[in-house]
């Protein structure tokens, strides 16, 4: 603590300046247009060599005081080539070309800009355009498909939800879309692998999620090492910097006024059968199976939802769980009126029951669907205020986001506030403070298994509402009623994020510049739940009325010094030299509380006593109880030179050295060198190809770190357990103090190039990025204490292609078309793993049969030499037709894998016929085929831009391909897993399914109950080099191909006339219609085909979403 | 550039000096308790011991190995059997990765190794009450390994790091005999104690002299029948069983409390793993109990069913099976209302009560205001047990007169009245499986209790589990793939 407070005050100690002032003498006016004639707004016109500058106004007018006539202007502004001009007399008019942004954008590489052009590193940038409309509170969502090799995986359509992970050229990570399908409070669920890259939000390292996009100007992603390795530490997984608006020195005070309001809509849902539709096939099903279940008890005591059971008194019915009856029974118990008026003025329904002609049924449809899935609608509002004097700059904004999702009672809202000051007390020091305050209050979907894919496929038999209007608690609280929840279980969450940074740059002489900077960031998080009592003649959650608070803190003082020296050696050697000091400290502290059996229903607070005496049994009301304090550092120096000669020839440099806490104190250090060069080769003298106006060459090679690891890695950790109300504490995972920082080394060659005066622009890239050292757990022999150790567990390779192609198809005075498109192709193989002895030194895998070679061989897990990701499941030959065919089969064959009473049973015509690869009789583990890949193999997007006078359409769409994916949603609902209460899908009884003898060359097997614990395991069936997940099914008409072509994108937006606006005593004003989500091209026939997990379990589908919107500038 | 260069250096480490350079990413963890903070001091020692007894919770749960494999358990309302239960194993099906008994193996050697340092000279009892229960749970867990795969590695050593001994398969003998050196070990430390005393259980549910005897009885016999240890394993089973009847136990005369009482005021059982619902939710017989929707609703016969309101807290997944049933012959054992109850349903048609599903009655768990939940004290060894065991081992020796005096205590307390049959060894034995078969019908014991009786000639198992009959699955489990790839010195259990 002493520590960082004493490099605290050395970093303010260098906030006070030299003095030195310039004296104004004359002025210039005019007006910057476009080729089309119309004001530029924005552009900076700056005095050659000299001070002075300031920005235009809405028209494009500006008014500029300048030290002598007759000086050179430079303007510049984003999208434009800049130009230069000699001040004349009278009023200067200019006329700026639109450029393709790519080529003349200001990079940020490492802690020092350049212009794209003199760049050596491979760089991908999104201007405001691409964040403008965007629809969802999370900004990471609107990169999707936008940067080749940027890959942002959503699986989820809840308000405020992150993708696991954003991932660049494949990650580092073997892992980087996890096995998680869905998400638990707004973090993705099931185990992944973090390999997001870092991300520095206005100089400060903090997650993007909860950053509002209206005030991201630009962001830009950096993926190789040239441009990474400067940042060391945390670089391997590529670096995204984000930049909020700030406000332009000399520029008129400008207030803008944003509104949007969304409605999003349910899409891609299961299409589930009404209830005359399931009662018909569910008990036909039952009644005819040859699966051993208890008939009698579901068919005649109630044992599912379409089973019946004798009321005996009156009001039974009205509260049972289903609500299929018998007609007769419930008119003798309840009375002739009684139904009647149920049939008249509820909607129930009556029918004869289809195994028993001349019994009559009566039940109702729950139209739970329609309950549970809503639209959704957003508002978000704006409002902003930027300005500046010759002396300072501000930027000032407030936003308000309310999402509604399109699941019932899921929703996030932010308050948000924004301030970027620039203080320029004198000419050769700046000071920069940025203030953002965010609070964020949503409510997410508890859990992925319970809440999105059992409790959203209650069968339409099953009563959601008792007579007296009250919500039934679900066939269980693991499938829960969503109106139950939401009735009875109150959670109340919100996070509050402070962050502050205050930066200098203190122009101490010529080219020489010291910018130090601190920051904070403070993050307080709480979570109160409260579980309100339920009646008494319900089912009882496992705990009752239970209550808890958890509480996390965390807090990140970061501190950067930076000497900058910039110069030019004989006119034409540019050279800036770098060297600096990073310095981040986070720490945490988490305390959670959790009590049950609560004395009241009316507060969040607990204030129960701690110990209660149950059966004379002294028993403990405390179900959560711990707290932890963790901490964090590291320290980083680093170099970085830049050199061109005449912007030809380009030499970038840096190193880094950097440490980190949680490594032993032997491996805390490591150092992360770059080297990268580039030839402007369109810039030499003999270049005479006048059609190619750029052409760049680069190449790059670099290391970066990566320190995911655990102090209990390195330090080993005991944990308590609890026997016989004791306290005991055991080994919870052996420590490995050897381990080292993983690197990452990147070798990237590229082209830059553009055509036709920048009309046409193509960057490629390749790269070969090996990360080696993986920060990983490695297996160990199974009679060790533990499974696994962690451990530098060999290297893993990702290598691509990645294009970015602009074009700016149609060019005249009053329409423009820009299109541009992103291409990225990404392999992830392991190159090396540490010995042990197995063939490849393959860690994990199982024995499958090799049919080429006749012999059982090692597959799946991670070997040397093989692509990461395989999926391998159980070939399915085709279903029986006939009762026949399925007894031949039993005669020669055994399925091992059936539940353990269908191998009793053994097949039946309506089953699947599985492949006995290894032709031995049996179906085992060993038949596992390959199927194909989870990842994709290529990716990318394409955004069109047209422009027609005040018109503006955008229309941008992304693909995927080379992607398997498991339906498992579809897989559950045909099979029904180990219950009999899950909807079944229309598909249950469309043209592709067996469902009667005779039935040939289906695809589907018969619809069945309890596939899992008594059928055949045709649909719940796992292969262990499969997705291996219990919502996924590895049987191979399940698991179809995930490309796809997704519309993104369709925004249509009319800037207002001048004229118009005028009178509004605005300066402009801008409305738009935006619909995203459109809808797919795809042969996926689940949920989500945005799915590289291998498993679509259905869930929180994306919604689609249409926007209605203005801005308003004064 | 020197000058430069001098700048860069200058800000950061000359300001903060060089010390703190060092110093500045030195942080001690907080908030986990690491190999550098653990084990200084001897009160570290008594905490982890009781952390290693939630391992032997968990084994003593877990019923794919003591159970599905025998004839006692078939499908209810739902299925949750593994393949093991259809005697469906091999390598690539329902096979085993025992890394679970290791890593509480692991634990005991790790403790083994760290109180090397400790003399305890102020509480030596202290340390040898901690050794004598680390031994045995070493030998129980090593015990529950062999019976299930037979041949073992032998891993004694505390593995701290990456360097894990590779190991063949020892014998089972070996396995036995290092099982019998734990066990001596552990009853010589009881023994050593300043305040022993045969009679003492200071807990239940932790080891104490009389269920160290109480397994080590177990071991010897399944070491005399099962690995042919002759009559000197059973000699030394029938001491091991006086030990454990000298330490003060006493039949309930209620069978009703045998297992519904909690073992800490129970006085028939000498060892139990804890079970409470607050602490761990549910035992294994939560599979066992009938659930009302769809379940239960519309016996005739409700009121007795050990039904529950949700399937959360019962699966209805096992009941009774018809052969197991057949033992019990005598219409007045007082044990059947706490072994299994039948539903009685009535036909819709004929309005006629038909007989339903066969209710297991045993571990029914306790009533509470909102569900009953299956948290009955899980008991791994109770004084009828003993007797049984005891009367097998004299059996074994051809003494089928003390083995009927044992059984009949026995029966006596189940209302059955003294054996009258015949009292020759094979007649005597069958029937001594028989009667564990009614007595301790679902307390997790009966495969390996066929094991005993398969080997020694009694019957044979193949012929006596209706699952295994046809079949020639081996009677131990194979090594999963797992197991087997990443130790190239193992080799698959016999017959797979």
């Amino acid at each position: 603590m002493k520590l960082s407070l004493r490099l605290l005050m050395l970093t303010a100690a260098f906030f006070i300046a030299a003095v030195s002032h310039g004296q104004p003498l004359s002025s210039v006016a005019g007006k910057v247009t476009d080729s089309a004639g119309k004001g530029i707004e924005g552009v900076t016109v700056k005095v050659k060599g000299g001070k002075g500058a300031t920005v235009t106004n809405a028209e494009g007018s500006f008014l500029l005081s300048v030290p002598r006539p007759g000086v050179t202007l430079v303007f510049s502004a984003v999208g434009f080539s800049p130009r230069e001009m000699r001040a004349s007399a009278g009023a200067l008019n200019v006329s700026l070309s639109r450029v393709i942004e790519n080529m003349q954008d200001v990079i940020i590489v490492g802690y020092t800009q350049q212009s794209r052009a003199r760049t050596t590193a491979s760089v991908s940038k999104l201007g405001p355009d691409e964040m403008k409309n965007a629809v969802d509170a999370n900004p990471v969502l609107a990169l999707q498909g936008k940067m080749a090799g940027v890959n942002i995986p959503v699986s989820s359509g809840q308000p405020g939800a992150s993708p696991v992970n954003i991932v660049i050229r494949g990650g580092t990570k073997l892992n980087p879309y996890g096995t998680g399908i869905g998400n638990s409070g707004g973090d993705a669920i099931g185990s992944s692998d973090a390999t997001s890259p870092l991300v520095i939000i206005d100089g400060v390292f903090r997650p993007m999620a909860d950053v509002n996009p209206y005030n991201i100007e630009s962001l830009q992603v950096m993926k190789d090492a040239a441009a990474t390795a400067i940042y060391g530490a945390r670089g391997a997984n590529g670096v995204v910097i984000v930049k909020t608006k700030s406000g332009k020195f000399n520029s008129r005070p400008r207030l803008s006024f944003n509104h949007r309001t969304t409605w999003e809509t349910a899409s891609r849902n299961l299409d589930y059968m009404d209830a005359t539709q399931y009662l018909k096939l569910a008990r036909t099903t039952v009644f005819n199976t040859h699966d051993a279940l208890d008939k009698n008890s579901l068919l005649n005591n109630g044992g599912f939802s379409a089973g019946t059971k004798v009321y005996t008194a009156k009001g039974q019915y009205g509260i049972n769980i289903n609500l299929t009856a018998l007609y007769d029974n419930v008119v003798a118990v309840e009375g002739q009126p009684f139904v009647d008026n149920l049939i008249k003025n509820k909607g129930y329904m009556t029918m004869d029951d289809p195994i028993k002609p001349g019994t009559k049924l009566l039940y109702a449809d729950n139209h739970y669907q329609d309950l549970i899935w809503l639209t959704g609608l957003t508002n978000n509002d704006n409002i902003s205020v930027d300005g500046g004097s010759d002396k300072a700059n501000y930027f000032m904004s407030a936003g308000y986001t309310d999402q509604a999702g399109t699941f019932i009672g899921t929703n996030y809202k932010r308050y948000d506030a924004l301030g970027n000051f620039g203080f320029k007390p004198v000419d050769n020091f700046k000071v920069d403070l940025m203030v953002n305050y965010q609070n964020i209050v949503p409510n997410y979907v508890a859990g992925f298994v319970n809440e999105l894919a059992r409790g959203t496929r209650i069968t339409p038999l099953i009563r959601v509402f008792k007579d007296n209007g009250d919500p039934m608690p679900g066939e269980l609280y693991t499938v829960p009623n969503r109106l139950h929840t939401l009735k009875y279980d109150q959670t109340r969450v919100s996070t509050e994020q402070f962050i502050s940074r205050l930066a200098g740059d203190w122009n101490i002489a010529g080219g020489l510049h010291f910018k130090p900077s601190v920051s904070y960031y403070a993050k307080d998080y709480r979570y109160l739940y409260m579980r309100k009592g339920t009646p008494a003649n319900e089912v009882q959650p496992s705990t009752q009325r239970q209550k808890n608070e958890s509480t996390t803190n965390t807090r990140q003082l970061m501190i950067d010094q930076i000497l900058q020296y910039d110069f030019t050696f004989r006119n034409d050697h540019h050279f800036t030299v770098l060297g600096g000091f990073n310095y981040t400290r986070n720490t945490g502290n988490t305390v959670n509380i959790g009590s049950q059996r609560a004395t009241n229903d009316y507060i969040f607070t607990i204030s129960e006593p701690p110990n209660t005496t149950i059966n004379g049994v002294t028993t403990t009301n405390v179900t959560d109880f711990s707290t932890s304090l963790t901490e964090t550092r590291s320290a980083s120096y680093f170099g970085q030179l830049n050199y061109d000669y005449d912007g030809r020839y380009l030499l970038s440099g840096a190193l880094r050295y950097d440490g980190f806490s949680n490594f032993a104190p032997e491996n805390k250090y490591a150092f992360f060198p770059s080297i990268s060069a580039g030839w402007n080769v369109a810039r030499e003298k003999f270049w005479h190809i006048t059609p190619i106006s750029t052409l760049k060459l680069r190449a790059s090679w670099g290391q970066a770190g990566n320190n995911d690891l655990n102090i209990t890695d390195t330090y080993g950790n005991y944990s308590t357990t609890t026997y016989a109300q004791g306290t005991g504490i055991v080994r919870a995972n052996l420590s490995n103090p050897n381990l080292k920082w993983e690197a990452t080394t990147t070798t990237d060659l590229g082209i830059e190039t553009s055509f036709f005066r920048d009309r046409l622009g193509l960057i490629v890239d390749y790269y070969n990025k090996v990360t080696s050292d993986r920060l990983a757990s490695k297996p160990l022999p199974s009679e060790a204490p533990f499974g696994s150790i962690p451990y530098n567990n060999g290297s893993l390779r990702n290598r691509g292609v990645e294009i970015e192609l602009s074009y700016a198809t149609l060019k005249s005075r009053s329409f423009t078309w820009t299109t541009s498109l992103a291409i990225a192709l990404n392999k992830t193989v392991i190159t090396k793993l540490p010995a042990n002895g197995r063939a490849k030194n393959r860690q994990g895998g199982d024995l499958i049969w090799d049919s080429k070679n006749k012999q059982l061989v090692e597959a799946g897990g991670y070997a040397e030499g093989e692509r990461v990701g395989g999926l391998w499941g159980y070939k399915v030959l085709g279903v029986f037709a006939t009762e026949a065919d399925a007894a031949a089969w039993n005669a020669k064959v055994k399925d091992n894998l059936a539940s353990p009473s269908g191998i009793t049973v053994g097949k039946h015509a309506g089953d699947y016929i599985f492949q006995d690869t290894n032709g031995d009789g049996i179906i085992d583990a060993k038949d596992q085929v390959f199927m194909g890949w989870r990842t994709p193999l290529i990716m990318g997007g394409m955004q069109n831009n047209l422009s027609y006078k005040g018109f503006s359409l955008r229309v941008a769409v992304d693909f995927s391909m080379g992607h398997l994916i498991s339906n498992g949603a579809l897989a559950r609902s045909l099979g029904q897993g180990r219950a009999y209460n899950e909807g079944a899908p229309k598909t249950a009884l469309g043209s592709d399914i067996w469902q009667k003898e005779g039935d040939a060359g289906k695809k589907y097997a018969r619809f069945s109950f309890a596939d899992y614990d008594f059928g055949q395991r045709n649909y719940l069936r796992n292969a262990t080099l499969g997705t291996n997940y219990t919502y996924s099914s590895d049987v191979s008409p399940l698991l179809e191909k995930g490309d796809f072509l997704a519309f993104r994108e369709v925004t249509l937006s009319y800037e207002l006339k001048a004229a118009v606006v005028k009178k509004m005593h605005a300066s402009a004003m801008n409305v738009f219609v935006t619909v995203n989500n459109l809808g797919y091209l795809t042969k996926y026939t689940g949920q989500n085909p945005e799915t590289y997990t291998g498993v679509d379990g259905g869930g929180y589908p994306r919604p689609r979403q249409y926007s209605l919107g203005a801005t308003l500038k004064f | 550039m020197q000058k430069i260069f001098n700048l860069l250096i200058l800000p950061t480490c000359l300001l903060i000096g060089l010390a703190g350079c060092k110093k500045m990413l030195n942080v001690a963890p907080q908030s986990s308790i690491t190999e550098q903070t653990y084990f200084k001091s001897e009160g570290d020692f008594d905490p982890y011991l009781t952390g290693i007894y939630p391992s032997m919770r968990s084994l003593a749960n877990n019923v794919t190995y003591g159970i599905e494999r025998s004839e006692e358990l078939v499908p209810a309302l739902n299925s949750r059997f593994t393949t093991a239960w259809s005697q469906i194993l091999s390598p690539s099906t329902g096979a085993l990765n025992y890394n679970a008994w290791y890593q509480a193996i692991g634990n005991c050697n790790l403790l083994f190794d760290k109180i090397k340092d400790f003399p305890f000279s102020t509480a030596p009892d202290t340390r040898a009450r901690i050794l004598a229960e680390t031994y045995a749970l070493r030998a129980y867990f090593y015990f529950h390994l062999t019976r299930i795969i037979g041949d073992a590695p032998i891993m004694l050593q505390a593995v701290v790091d990456e360097n894990v001994p590779l190991l063949a398969r020892s014998t089972a003998k070996d396995v036995m005999k290092q099982i019998f050196s734990d066990l001596d070990s552990s009853l010589l430390l009881f023994r050593s104690m300043s305040s022993f005393s045969v009679k003492a259980y200071p807990s239940k549910y932790r080891f104490a002299y009389g269920s160290v005897q109480a397994l080590k009885l177990d071991a010897k016999l399944w070491s005399a029948k099962v690995l042919g240890g002759g009559d000197a394993d059973l000699n030394d089973a029938i001491t091991a069983a006086s030990e454990v009847e000298a330490s003060g136990l006493t039949l309930n005369s209620d069978f009703g409390k045998v297992t519904s009482t909690r073992a800490a005021g129970n006085t028939e059982v000498a060892l139990a793993a804890y079970y409470l619902r607050d602490e761990t939710g549910a035992n294994y017989a939560l599979n066992a109990l009938p659930y009302l929707v769809g379940g239960a609703q519309g016996a005739v016969n409700i009121d007795s069913l050990p039904y529950v309101q949700t399937t959360s807290n019962g699966q209805g997944a096992y009941q009774m099976s018809p052969k197991s049933r057949a033992l019990f012959t005598n219409p007045k054992d007082k044990r059947i209302p706490y072994t299994w109850v039948t539903q009685r349903n009535i036909n819709p048609t004929t309005k006629d009560t038909v007989p339903g599903i066969s209710w297991i009655t045993k571990y029914t768990g306790t009533k509470y205001a909102d569900d009953r939940v299956s948290d009955n004290d899980i008991i791994m060894y109770r004084l009828a047990d003993i007797y049984l065991m005891k009367a097998e081992a004299y059996a074994g020796l051809g003494n089928t007169a003390d083995a009927i005096t044992y059984l009949n205590k026995v029966r006596n307390r189940a209302g059955t009245g003294n054996y009258t049959g015949a009292t020759d060894k094979p007649t005597v034995e069958k029937e001594l499986l028989d009667e564990r078969g009614r007595e301790l019908f679902f307390e997790n014991k009966r495969w390996y209790d066929l094991l005993r009786f398969h080997s020694a000639g009694t019957i044979n198992v193949y012929t006596y589990v209706p699952n295994l009959a046809g079949k020639n699955t081996p009677l131990y489990w194979p090594l999963n793939t797992t197991v087997l790839a990443n130790n190239k010195l193992l080799t698959q259990t016999q017959g797979y």
